[in-house]
C-alpha cells in the first residue's frame, strides 16, 4: 500500500483525536505515526484551523430577543397556575 | 384562557386519561428559571442554525422551554442541562420544523465528498497552514454562515451541533437517535463539504486558482 493511500485512512481517526473522541490505544498509534509523518501532521494542523474557524465565525452572537423570553417565562407560569 | 376551547383537563372522547405527568410548584419554576433559562441565548443560537428563520428559531425555543418544564422532573441533576435541553431542541426541530419545510433530506455525495482541503491547499506549492490563511481566513464571516446554512441537513446538524455547540460524538448520537459511527461519517462529511463550498467561494473571490484537489 503506498504511504499516501495509507495516511488518507487516517483522515477519520485525525478527526477522531481533533475531537478528543480517541482511545488510549488510537492516541497511542496516532502519535507515533505524527511523529514520523509531516504530512499527517500538517493535515492535523489545517482540519484544527478549520474546525477552529467554523466555531468562531458561525458562533451567533444574538441574544434570544427579550419578547421570547417574556413569552416563554409567561407560558412557564401558566403550567403552575392552570 | 381563550374563551369556547373545550376544557383541556377531560380526555378526549375514546382515548384513555394519560397517566398524570407530577404536579410543578412553584419552587420547581423557581429551580428551572433559575438553572434553565440562562440558556435560552445557547438555545436560541442553536435554533437559528436549525431552522435559519429568526421567527422559527424564537417558536422553537419558546416550545422546547415548555417541553423541557414538563419533563423537568426527568431531569437528573448532575447531568449535562445544556445537552439535555438540545435534545428536546433537536427533537422537536426535526419532528415538526424539518417536516414542515419538507426539505429534501438526500444527501449529495457526488460531488462534495472526494474534496480535500489539506491538498488543495498544498497543491499551492507553499505550505498548507500559510495557504490556509490566505485562502480561508479571508473569507468573511456571513460567507462562511452561508456555506454552513447550505449545507444538506443532515450534515449540517453534525456540523453545527459538534464545532459550534460543542457537543460530543456520544450526546450528538442521543440527540439525534442515531448510532455514534453515523455521527462521524456526517461530521466527517459535512467537515469536506464545508471546505468544498468555502473552497469554490474563494474560488469565486479569485483567492485561489480554479479547481480544487479531488482525491
Amino acid at each position: 500500500m503506498s504511504e499516501e493511500g495509507h495516511c488518507e485512512k487516517l483522515v477519520g481517526s485525525l478527526y477522531q483525536l481533533l475531537d478528543g473522541e480517541v482511545t488510549e490505544d488510537q492516541v497511542e498509534f496516532l502519535q507515533e505515526h505524527l511523529e514520523e509523518c509531516g504530512a499527517c501532521l500538517e493535515r492535523l494542523g489545517v482540519e484544527m484551523h478549520f474546525t477552529l474557524l467554523v466555531r468562531s465565525r458561525c458562533r451567533d452572537d444574538q441574544d434570544c430577543p427579550d419578547q421570547v423570553l417574556l413569552n416563554i417565562k409567561e407560558a412557564l407560569q401558566a403550567e403552575i397556575t392552570a | 384562557m381563550s374563551i369556547g376551547v373545550v376544557n383541556s383537563s377531560q380526555p378526549a372522547p375514546g382515548l384513555k386519561a394519560k397517566k398524570a405527568p407530577p404536579k410543578l410548584s412553584a419552587e420547581d419554576l423557581q429551580r428551572f428559571e433559575d438553572e434553565a433559562l440562562p440558556l435560552a441565548n445557547v438555545l436560541y443560537g442553536g435554533a437559528l442554525r436549525m431552522t435559519r428563520n429568526p421567527a422559527d428559531a424564537a417558536d422553537l425555543v419558546q416550545e422546547t422551554f415548555l417541553r423541557a418544564f414538563r419533563s423537568w422532573h426527568q431531569f437528573k441533576e448532575g447531568t449535562n442541562l445544556k445537552a439535555w435541553l438540545y435534545r428536546i431542541l433537536t427533537n422537536l426541530y426535526i419532528s415538526s420544523y424539518r417536516v414542515k419545510k419538507r426539505e429534501p433530506q438526500i444527501v449529495s455525495t457526488s460531488d462534495n465528498g472526494d474534496f480535500d482541503l489539506y491538498q488543495s491547499l498544498v497543491d499551492r506549492a507553499e505550505p498548507a497552514a500559510s495557504a490556509e490563511s490566505i485562502v480561508i481566513d479571508s473569507l468573511g464571516d456571513d460567507e462562511i454562515k452561508n456555506a454552513l446554512a447550505d449545507l444538506p441537513e443532515d450534515f449540517r446538524m453534525a456540523v453545527s451541533l459538534a464545532d459550534i455547540d460543542g457537543f460530543s460524538y456520544k450526546e450528538i448520537a442521543d440527540m439525534l437517535d442515531i448510532p455514534i459511527g453515523t455521527v462521524m461519517s456526517r461530521l466527517h462529511r459535512g467537515r469536506k463539504a464545508l471546505q468544498k463550498a468555502l473552497w469554490v467561494v474563494a474560488e469565486r473571490r479569485g483567492l485561489v486558482g480554479q479547481g480544487g484537489r479531488t482525491k
